[in-house]
């Protein structure tokens, strides 16, 4: 008979009470009246004090600009270290041949993930997406790219080396958009409040310096990720 | 004004820099010159230097008499060593020293808990590094026993400042109104009392003996003023434990025959005696028990000078092993002879005025005939010591080297001063500013202190074959380091439970949260 | 005024723009790093020297009504930990510079990325602001374990990665229930809102936080990752997560605790008396850990989980003088503990080993070393005239005044075995060889300058901190003012 793991028996046990116990806690955590102050001032005033109309994003780039900028250096960071970290093995796994079909039409589905993953950026202030959902786009085509045409062919165009420089670059960029504010006369990140074109909410010129923050955050992610993944593939 | 300690303290600064031995020899002995006129120079009664430690007021420098004829003794007890200890102080040691003499200086000067604490603790670090050795293993092992015993005092000392200092807000050096079993206990580590002896003998035993002579003379001697300072009760109870002491003291020593370890536990017995006179409450015990302190000083040096220069000619320390050396070393027999004729209080030899004015304080029979009988015990033990290290004809060891003119100095300097102030009392008055209505040496005086010996003598053939001297182990467990040791296992045991595994870790922090919530849902 | 900002904008730069230095050429690396880290150390001291003028200070970000927007203040609780890191944070860089030889870029951003985190996490006045930073501290630490990229730093990289993540959760949840229950995330707005809340409820959340910083800061038994971490990173690892990483992480949870709560909760529902029993667990079982170490690193890191019980049981006490004391204690155990790693890390140098009984003799080859390295373990174990007696002295008053008697003695008991341990720390490097034919495998090695300055310096510091204590006090005294008192935190960004 196999030796019982007591370490192993004595977490279960005390993961299963500690469930039940939690699950009690949010019980009675939720039956309170929560006040919604903060939510309820973004979806009073969000459209009329940022000018943007998804009030998301106007979350992420203006009133919590701040927590964007850290979440932006988390990734930042992950980068680096899966970079640092990761043996430097050429790839052997992604051997696999694709028949031309396959990379024929990958090679007409990647301008179009191109065009939306732009779309998104761009029109990230007034509809769904934004800087970090494009910036996942433009790493989905990375990955697209090693997948079909090999490590070598990405590497080829685009290493690790280059994707970390434009992703400096955007971060750079981001960290200029938030000293613009200051420029203007306000705090670090001000954009709406110091009156930088907040626009008619609707337009595409809107939000002030939104639009730029989207792209320089999607600047980063996208090549965030994709120095992430580009670094995990070569493992071997 | 500087602290009389503070000199020394200085030259071993200075000493950092300055790399030769000589230098550093008379650096020191002009330290201590230099020590000893600001003790007679600087005004007494006044607080001349102060210093701040967060809002609280340091007195750095405060001499009152008491603290300036120990200082006195100390200082010259220093001098006496750096003259036997010419050929024998090593460079390192050198420094070390002007460290631990100039905090056991200092600590009599100072007149606020705090800096107490730190030169107390100096000592302590001091004597550590002085006992240390980087090649033997014994005394590092000494060392460390030495060091941890001590700072587990300090440490009692200090919670006992603390206490005393949140009780009443003050951190002036008097006798403490809270906390007091702490600063007892601390006190008692450093003079050793019975029962937190045991670091003296294996300390003084197994260090080199030039160091034997120096630090026996610190340590416990401050433990002792640090009782008359602090430690001030209503009833004698002091008094009986000292006679406790005393007592006891010598019956450890007695059936021992290492020469540095019956000398050891004979400053406990002694102590007792300084415990006795303090403990009293008339003026005259307790200048009685702080003279004998001083007195104490020069017959204990004298005493390890015989046998540190025994040791040096002979190579031998234990009583077996020597006899018959009344004729290779006369000179070393003398010293020998006056030490023991002192130790025992023989009248016209150096303990004597200070056991008969701690006698002329006594009240109680009690303690009165304990003294006595502890005159007799110790008198009987250095009988031993002369009879089987010079007279007795069982051994016959040779002369392996001859000591120094720097060592026989050493004892004639120490004996002559021994036995100058022991034909002085009037001297000795005018150092403590009393004026007892003691007859030192009327009719009765004179038979008390002569009764121990002459019982000794008549009682050591009888007693001989039981105390006869027999092979020793200088290292030995004991009671604390047992201790020690099972703290050591135990904790092997606790800490075995960090295995690594991450799962077990994992469900230790899930554990703490569980009980934590446990204890808010049963608590609340 | 955007001082506070630059503060966490500066290394954030120096982050973002050394890839593209390194990209040109390597050279410029550490003139970046250096300027940015001077910078930074200027901005701190001119808070600590302007500290009556300037502080309390907020700045809100992106110009929004301070009770929407996230906000960063400085006031003098704040000090304690700007302290540390004026000292800390160039002395670490000076090390560094001869001890990294690979990947230096990658190094210095991850050090940087750290001071973000921490200047980050010791501002902000938002708890998802706060998270933000916490993540982004212990990314870089979980990093800069692994830096090495050893087996046992890989293997204790892991173990952290995993601990830490876990207990990430519990402090998001902590987030999470909080804002549910109040609806703001801004910490000045929190604490009238969540004095609704039933005891229970926020005995729990206090939990969750205690649980979620806990590990962080290495309280027994959610201390484990902390010996293993500390055996194979770099000294400059070491240095900094012993005198600031683990005491920025104490530092906002005390901040927690006692703004969003608030004392009076605490001490009525039992928090402080636990918080009290478990520092004193933590200390014991952390100096009785380290009683059995041979690993040098790995006994300074057990000796750093104990000094941190000293601090816990100074800040449970919930006094003034407890809180200045523990601060006080924060501050001086990172210079002592900091001082103690530069001098091990020199003296590795020498015994190419961290292990005890590979040191032996080093005294002959570094005696100097040795020398601050005996000085330093005397401070630790509170020795005067060292700075380590002048905490003991305060945390010891502060808990005896407040009534505290027996934690006072276990504080004593602790110190005492520490003497323990220290002690063989002392005797194995002031062990020679009988024969001198016999050499041991240590070798006499030249210390660079910037080697031999931050181990001196911070010596320096600790024996001038050990004789004039009003130094640091002075700087720390009002401290509690804003820590014990809601209304002076509150006032800061809003009212007032």
């Amino acid at each position: 008979m196999k030796k019982i793991n007591f370490d192993k028996v004595f977490s279960f046990i005390l993961v299963s009470l500690l469930g039940l116990f939690i699950m009690k806690v949010l019980y009675s955590v939720a039956g309170e009246e929560a006040a919604r102050f903060t939510a309820d001032h973004y979806i009073s005033y969000g459209v009329d004090e940022t000018g943007a109309i998804n009030i998301i994003t106007a979350i992420l780039f203006d009133y919590r600009a701040f927590d964007t900028l850290g979440e932006a250096t988390v990734i930042f960071t992950a980068a680096s270290v899966v970079a640092l970290l990761l043996p430097r093995h050429e790839a052997s796994m992604l051997k696999t041949e694709f028949t031309p079909v396959v990379q024929q039409s990958i090679a007409f589905i990647l301008p179009f993930l191109w065009i939306i993953s732009i779309f998104l950026i761009s029109y990230g202030h007034l509809s769904p997406g934004g800087g970090f959902s494009g910036g996942v786009i433009i790493s989905a085509m990375s990955i697209l790219i090693i997948f079909t045409y090999g490590y070598r062919y990405m590497t080829r165009r685009f290493n690790v080396k280059k994707l970390s420089l434009i992703e400096d670059i955007g971060a750079l960029a981001f960290l200029t958009i938030g000293l613009a504010g200051i420029i203007a006369g306000g705090t670090f990140l001000a954009n709406s409040q110091v009156g930088i074109y907040p626009g008619p909410p609707g337009e595409l010129l809107s939000g002030g310096l939104m639009p730029l923050s989207n792209f320089a955050v999607a600047a980063k992610v996208g090549t965030g990720l994709s120095v992430i993944f580009l670094s995990l593939a070569r493992e071997d | 004004m500087l602290n009389p300690g503070f000199p020394l303290l200085l030259a071993a600064l200075l000493g950092l820099i300055l790399k030769a031995r000589k230098i550093r020899y008379f650096l020191t002995a002009g330290a201590l010159i230099i020590s000893l006129i600001l003790m007679f120079a600087l005004p007494q009664d006044k607080i001349l230097t102060t210093a701040s430690f967060f809002d609280l007021e340091l007195i750095l420098n405060y001499i009152s008499l008491t603290s300036r004829n120990i200082g006195l003794i100390f200082g010259l007890f220093a001098l006496l060593v750096l003259v036997y200890g010419y050929s024998l102080l090593s460079l390192a040691s050198l420094n070390l020293l002007n460290i631990f003499v100039g905090s056991s200086i200092a600590i009599l000067f100072v007149g606020d808990y705090i800096s107490f604490f730190f030169f107390w603790e100096l000592i302590s670090v001091a004597a550590f590094f002085l006992i240390y050795d980087k090649v033997e293993e014994k005394l590092r092992y000494t060392a460390e026993y030495y060091i941890i015993i001590h700072v587990l005092g300090g440490l009692s000392l200090l919670f006992g400042i603390l206490l005393n200092y949140n009780f009443t807000g003050e951190i002036i050096l008097a006798p403490p109104e809270a906390g007091l079993l702490f600063f007892i206990f601390g006190i008692a580590i450093k003079l050793g009392f019975l029962g937190f002896h045991v670091w003296i003998p294996k300390t003084y035993a197994a260090i080199p003996f030039q160091l034997a002579v120096l630090m026996a003379a610190y340590t416990s001697k401050v433990g002792v003023y640090a009782l008359y300072r602090i430690v001030e009760l209503e009833t004698n109870i002091v008094a009986y434990f000292g006679l406790l002491n005393a007592l006891g003291g010598i019956l450890l020593a007695i059936f021992h025959s290492h020469l540095r370890i019956i000398i050891s536990y004979s400053i406990i017995s002694q102590i007792g005696y300084m415990i006795v006179g303090i403990g009293l409450s008339s003026q005259i015990a307790v200048t009685g028990g702080l003279f004998h302190l001083i007195n104490h000083i020069l017959y204990k040096g004298l005493l390890f000078m015989m046998a540190g220069t025994i040791c040096y000619s002979t190579g031998f320390e234990n009583l077996s092993d020597l006899g018959n050396l009344w004729k290779k070393t006369p000179l070393t027999f003398l010293a020998g002879i006056i030490a023991t004729l002192s130790i025992a209080g023989f009248p016209f030899f150096n303990g004597y005025l200070s056991k008969a004015l701690i006698k002329a304080g006594i009240d109680s029979q009690l303690l009165y005939y304990g003294l006595q009988l502890a005159g007799v015990g110790t008198s009987l033990l250095f009988i031993k010591v002369l009879y089987f290290a010079f007279l007795s004809k069982n051994n016959d060891p040779d002369i392996v080297k001859i000591p120094p003119l720097s060592m026989k100095l050493g004892m004639v300097l120490i004996s002559a001063f021994m036995m100058l102030t022991a034909w002085n009392p009037a001297a000795v008055e005018r150092l403590f500013q009393i004026s007892p209505d003691v007859a030192y040496f009327s009719s009765s005086s004179i038979l008390s202190g002569v009764l121990p010996f002459i019982t000794a003598l008549l009682l050591f053939p009888l007693l001989k074959k039981y105390i006869s001297p027999h092979p020793e182990k200088v290292f030995q467990r004991d009671f604390f380091s047992k201790l020690g040791y099972s703290f050591i296992n135990l904790d092997k045991k606790i800490s075995q439970i960090h295995s690594g595994d991450l799962i077990r870790y994992l469900s230790w922090s899930l554990l703490a949260l569980l009980v934590l919530l446990l204890i808010f849902l049963l608590a609340g | 005024m955007h001082l506070p900002i630059l503060l966490i904008l500066i290394p954030l730069f120096t982050v973002f723009s050394l890839g593209l230095f390194a990209f040109f050429s390597k050279k410029y690396i550490i003139p970046l790093v250096f300027t940015s880290s001077l910078a930074s150390t200027a901005i701190i001291f001119y808070f600590i020297f302007n500290r009556e003028t300037r502080l309390p200070f907020s700045y809100n970000l992106g110009s929004w009504q301070p009770d929407l927007a996230i906000n960063i203040l400085v006031d003098h609780y704040t000090l304690v930990i700007f302290a540390a890191m004026g000292l800390m944070i160039l002395l670490s860089v000076i090390y560094s510079l001869t001890e990294i030889t690979r990947n230096k870029a990658k190094f210095y951003l991850l050090l940087n990325v750290l001071f973000v985190g921490i200047a980050g996490m010791v501002m902000t006045a938002d708890l998802f602001n706060f998270y933000v930073f916490f993540e982004i501290t212990s990314i870089s630490s979980y990093a800069l374990v692994a830096y090495n990229d050893k087996d046992i730093s890989l293997e204790a990289a892991f173990k952290y990665l995993m601990l830490g993540t876990v207990s990430a959760v519990f402090l998001l949840l902590a987030i999470i229930l909080t804002y549910m229950a109040t609806g703001t995330l801004n910490m000045v707005l929190i604490p009238e809102r969540l004095g609704n809340l039933p005891v229970l409820t926020r005995q729990i959340l206090i939990a969750f936080y205690l649980i979620g910083l806990g590990v962080k800061f290495a309280i027994v038994p959610l201390h484990t990752w902390l010996p293993d971490a500390y055996v194979g990173v770099p000294i400059t690892y070491n240095v900094l997560s012993s005198a600031l990483i683990i005491k920025t992480q104490f530092f906002v949870l005390m901040r927690i605790l006692y703004i969003l709560f608030g004392l009076n909760f605490l001490q009525d529902n039992m928090i402080t008396t636990i918080l009290l029993v478990w520092g004193i667990f933590s200390m014991l079982f952390g100096h009785a850990a380290a009683f059995q170490q041979n690993n040098l690193k790995r006994l300074l890191g057990y000796s750093t989980i104990a000094q941190m019980g000293y601090v816990i049981i100074a800040f449970s006490l919930g006094t003034p003088a407890g809180i200045v004391a523990g601060s006080f204690h924060m501050v001086n155990h990172g210079i002592m503990k900091g001082a103690v790693f530069f001098a091990a890390g020199n003296l590795h140098k020498a015994a190419g080993s961290y292990q005890l009984n590979k040191m032996q003799g080093l005294a002959d080859i570094m005696p100097k070393t040795s020398l601050i390295f005996v000085l330093l373990l005397l401070s630790m174990v509170g020795i005067p005239p060292l700075s380590g007696f002048a905490s003991k002295w305060l945390i010891l008053e502060a808990a005896l005044e407040a009534g505290y008697l027996l934690p006072g003695f276990m504080i004593i008991l602790g110190s005492f075995l520490s003497l323990g341990y220290y002690l063989s720390i002392i005797i194995n490097i002031y062990t020679g060889e009988k024969d001198l034919s016999k050499k041991s495998s240590a070798r006499a090695v030249g210390l660079k300058i910037n080697e031999i300055l931050p181990a001196a310096a911070l010596t320096a510091v600790c024996i001038i901190l050990g004789l004039y204590p009003a130094i640091l006090t002075g700087l720390i005294d009002r401290a509690p003012e804003f820590l014990l008192e809601q209304l002076n935190y509150i006032n800061i960004i809003i009212g007032g």
